[in-house]
C-alpha cells in the first residue's frame, strides 16, 4: 500500500513539472501572436529575434574576440533593429501585416536546428519578402 | 631482482626510444603554454605548463626536456601504483603481473611517450591514491597533507580531478565509521591547502568571465567536437583499444564475478550493510579503490549517451583498476590464461604503435598513411623549412600565422629559433584567443596543415580572409612525403595588408543583417533586391568555396583503414 502511494505521488510530481514546462513553452509562443498592436508586435519580434540569434548562434559568438564581443550586446541588436521603426512600418498594408505576423511567429517558434531552413523556405516569409520587395520597387518608381 | 629496479630500467629504455619520437601538435600547444606562464588557461589549469617549464628551465626548449618530462611523469605514476601494491601486500607474481599491465597497456605504453596535461594529472591522481591508501592503513594525520597537495596539483592539470574528490565523498558517505574525519582539523587544513593551490585557476576565471566553464561546455579537449549524439559505442571501442580487448573483457568478467561471489554469500541487503561497516583495513582500502575505479567510467558512460568522449579521459581510472584486477585475479584458472593472452594483444598493439612504419612496409599493408601511427608526427619539419624559405626569399617583411592552434604550436616548435606563431582562430576558441592580436597594416603568410591526408582539406576561412585583407594570394596545395608516405598536406596564402578583424563581418551578419533583413523581414533596412545580394554572396563565398574544395586532393570522406 505504502509503495503504491509513493508511486502515485511520484507520478503526480512528474505530471506537475511536465505541465509547468509545457505551459512555459506555450506561453512564449502565445505571447507574441497575441499582441494586437502591429508596432508593438514588431518591437517584440525584433527583441525576440535578437535573443534567438544569440541563443542559436552562441557557438559562433563565443569565438569572437573579446573587444568585438563586448559591443555585441542584445540591447545593441534591439536598438539597431528598431531604429526608425515608425518609418519602416508605415507603408505596410494589411496583407503585409498578416504575412509578417505568421512569418515571424514561425521563425521565432522554430528550433535552432531548423532556424536557417525556416527563414529560407517558410512560404509566408517568402510571400512577405515578395510583398516588401514590391513596396520598395513602387517607392523607387515613384 | 627488485621490481623497482626493473621499473627504472624499463623507463630508461622507454626514455631513450622516446628521444626519437617527434612532437605532436597538441604537445607543442602545451609547450607553448609553458612559454606563456599564466594563472590558468582557457582549456585547463596551469599544471601542465608549470610541469613542462620545470624541464625546459633545465634542458631548454628541446626534445630532451619534453621527453624527460613525459617519462618522469609516467615513472613516478608507476612507482606510486607499486607503493600501493606494497601496502596491499602483493606477492611477487602479482607484482610482475601488475608491472606487465601498467607498462604494456597501449594507453600507458604509447601515451607515456607524450607530454600532455594527462602527464602531471595521472601523476597527481596516483599520488593522491597512494596517500589515501597510506592514510587508510596508518591513520596518521600528516598523510592528509600530501593527499590534499596532490588533489590540488591534479586539479591544476585537469578539471577531471574533481572526480577524485567525488570518489572520496562517496566513500566517506558509504563508511559511517569514517565520519569522524569531519572532527579532524588536519582534514580542514588539507582542504585549505587544496584551495590555495587551485586559487590561481579561480583568479583567472574571475578575470576571464569563467571561460574554463565555456571550454568544458564546448569540449575544447575533444577538439570542440561537440556532437550531441549517442557516442557510447565509440567510447567503448576507444577503451577496448586503450587497454587491449582481452584485458577489457577480463576486467568486466572479474568485476561481475566479484559481485556475484560476494552477493551469493549472503543476501543483497546484508551485502550492502557489510559494505557500510567494513572493519578490516585491507577491505577498507579495496572498497575505496573500487569506488575510485568506477567513478570515471560510470560518469563518462552516461555522458557518452549525448556527448563525444575521448579515450584518455578515463585513463586515471586504469590505476585503481590495475590494482583491483591483479588483486582479484585467479592465477590458477582460465583468468590467468586470459590475462596472458590479453598481454599478447597489448604487446602487438604496442609494437604497432612503436614500429608502425617498418611493420606496414614489411607486410606491405594497404593502409592509408594517416592510420599508420608513426606518420602522425612526421612532415612538420619539412613544412616549417618550406615556409621559412618562402618567407625569407619572397616576403621577408611578413609574419607567419596559421588558423589552427595545432599548426601554430607545431610551427613554433619546428621553425628556426622557435618564434611565437599566432593563430587567427577564425570561428575557433582556444588559448590563442588570449594571446597577441594581429597588427593592422601588416602582411602575413598563412599556413594550413592537413594532417588527415586521406581527406580533402576544407578551407572554410578563405572567403573570410578576402574580406579581412587588402589582397590575398593563394599558393597551390602541396603534398609532403616522408619515407615514401604521404604524411601531410600543406597550403600557404600570402595575405597583404591586414585591414579588419575577421569577426567584424560575421558579427554584423548575425547581429544586424540576419535580424533586420531575414528574421524580421518587415523591418528590412536596405532596399537592394535579393538578386543583387545573391550575386554578392556568390562572389564572396559560395561558388569559390565549393570550387576550391572540389579541386583539392584527397577523398570526400576517408575510407576507414583500407586504401582505395
Amino acid at each position: 500500500m505504502f509503495l503504491l502511494i509513493k508511486k502515485v505521488i511520484y507520478i503526480f510530481i512528474f505530471l506537475f513539472f511536465t505541465l509547468i514546462f509545457n505551459y512555459n513553452c506555450k506561453r512564449n509562443k502565445q505571447e507574441i501572436s497575441k499582441i494586437s498592436d502591429y508596432k508593438e508586435f514588431n518591437i517584440q519580434a525584433a527583441k525576440e529575434s535578437c535573443s534567438k540569434v544569440r541563443k542559436c548562434f552562441g557557438y559562433i559568438y563565443r569565438t569572437f574576440p573579446e573587444n568585438i564581443l563586448k559591443k555585441l550586446t542584445i540591447e545593441e541588436c534591439e536598438n539597431s533593429a528598431l531604429l526608425n521603426i515608425d518609418k519602416k512600418i508605415e507603408t505596410h498594408t494589411s496583407n503585409i501585416q498578416l504575412l509578417a505576423r505568421t512569418c515571424y511567429v514561425h521563425i521565432l517558434n522554430s528550433n535552432c536546428k531548423d532556424l536557417p531552413l525556416v527563414i529560407i523556405t517558410d512560404p509566408n516569409c517568402n510571400l512577405l519578402r515578395a510583398e516588401i520587395g514590391k513596396l520598395n520597387i513602387e517607392k523607387y518608381v515613384k | 631482482m627488485n621490481i623497482y629496479i626493473i621499473i627504472i630500467i624499463t623507463y630508461i629504455l622507454k626514455f631513450i626510444y622516446s628521444l626519437n619520437v617527434g612532437l605532436l601538435p597538441d604537445e607543442a600547444y602545451y609547450w607553448e603554454w609553458s612559454r606563456h606562464l599564466d594563472f590558468s588557461y582557457y582549456d585547463q589549469g596551469p599544471g601542465v605548463a608549470l610541469y613542462i617549464k620545470l624541464f625546459t628551465l633545465i634542458f631548454g626548449d628541446t626534445q630532451l626536456a619534453l621527453r624527460t618530462a613525459s617519462n618522469v611523469a609516467s615513472l613516478v605514476t608507476t612507482i606510486f601504483v607499486f607503493k600501493i601494491s606494497d601496502i596491499l601486500e602483493f606477492s611477487k607474481i602479482q607484482k610482475i603481473y601488475l608491472f606487465l599491465f601498467i607498462i604494456f597497456i597501449p594507453a600507458f605504453f604509447a601515451g607515456g611517450f607524450l607530454v600532455m596535461h594527462d602527464s602531471p594529472f595521472l601523476l597527481s591522481w596516483s599520488g593522491a591514491l597512494y596517500f589515501t591508501v597510506k592514510y587508510l592503513k596508518d591513520r596518521k594525520n600528516f598523510l592528509l597533507y600530501p593527499l590534499f597537495l596532490f588533489l590540488g596539483l591534479g586539479a591544476l592539470s585537469k578539471h577531471t580531478m574533481v572526480f577524485y574528490v567525488f570518489s572520496l565523498v562517496i566513500w566517506i558517505l558509504l563508511s559511517p565509521k569514517e565520519f569522524s574525519i569531519f572532527k579532524n582539523f588536519h582534514f580542514y587544513f588539507g582542504i585549505l591547502i587544496t584551495f590555495f593551490i587551485i586559487s590561481p585557476v579561480l583568479y583567472w576565471n574571475l578575470n576571464h568571465n569563467w571561460d574554463n566553464i565555456d571550454a568544458i561546455a564546448n569540449l575544447r579537449s575533444a577538439g570542440s567536437i561537440n556532437v550531441k549524439k549517442f557516442n557510447t559505442g565509440s567510447m567503448i571501442i576507444g577503451q577496448i583499444f586503450s587497454i587491449s580487448p582481452l584485458f577489457y573483457l577480463l576486467i568486466i568478467f572479474i568485476f561481475i564475478r566479484y559481485f556475484f561471489t560476494e552477493i551469493s554469500r549472503t543476501s543483497f541487503i546484508h551485502y550492502l550493510k557489510s559494505i557500510l561497516y567494513i572493519e578490516d583495513t585491507k577491505s577498507i582500502i579495496l572498497k575505496f579503490l573500487l569506488i575510485n575505479s568506477i567513478i570515471l567510467p560510470l560518469f563518462f558512460l552516461v555522458m557518452s549517451i549525448f556527448r563525444v568522449i575521448q579515450a584518455n579521459w578515463l585513463y586515471a581510472s586504469y590505476l585503481p583498476i590495475a590494482l583491483l584486477l591483479i588483486f582479484h585475479l585467479n592465477f590458477k584458472n582460465y583468468e590467468n590464461k586470459l590475462f596472458l593472452e590479453g598481454l599478447m594483444i597489448a604487446l602487438i598493439l604496442d609494437l604497432f604503435s612503436v614500429f608502425s612504419i617498418p611493420i606496414s612496409k614489411t607486410l606491405n599493408l594497404s593502409i592509408d598513411p594517416y592510420y599508420i601511427l608513426g606518420t602522425r608526427n612526421l612532415g612538420f619539419q619539412e613544412i616549417a623549412d618550406e615556409v621559412s624559405q618562402i618567407q625569407k626569399e619572397k616576403y621577408p617583411d611578413s609574419k607567419i600565422i596559421t588558423n589552427r592552434y595545432q599548426d601554430a604550436a607545431i610551427l613554433s616548435w619546428y621553425l628556426p629559433e622557435k618564434p611565437f606563431i599566432n593563430s587567427v582562430n577564425i570561428l575557433q576558441k582556444n588559448q590563442y584567443n588570449y594571446w597577441y592580436d594581429m597588427e593592422y597594416g601588416k602582411d602575413y603568410i598563412l599556413v594550413y596543415i592537413q594532417e588527415k591526408t586521406c581527406a580533402k582539406s576544407f578551407i572554410f576561412f578563405q572567403p573570410i580572409l578576402v574580406k579581412t585583407f587588402e589582397k590575398i594570394e593563394q599558393f597551390p596545395e602541396k603534398d609532403i612525403y616522408v619515407d615514401g608516405y604521404l604524411v601531410k598536406r600543406m597550403q600557404i596564402w600570402y595575405l597583404k595588408n591586414y585591414q579588419k578583424n575577421w569577426a567584424e563581418d560575421i558579427s554584423n551578419l548575425l547581429q544586424h543583417q540576419m535580424v533586420q533583413e531575414e528574421m524580421v523581414v518587415g523591418l528590412k533596412k536596405k532596399k537592394e533586391t535579393r538578386k543583387f545580394k545573391r550575386d554578392k554572396m556568390d562572389q564572396f563565398s559560395g561558388i569559390g568555396l565549393i570550387k576550391g574544395y572540389l579541386e583539392r586532393s584527397g577523398e570526400m570522406e576517408c575510407s576507414f583503414l583500407l586504401k582505395k
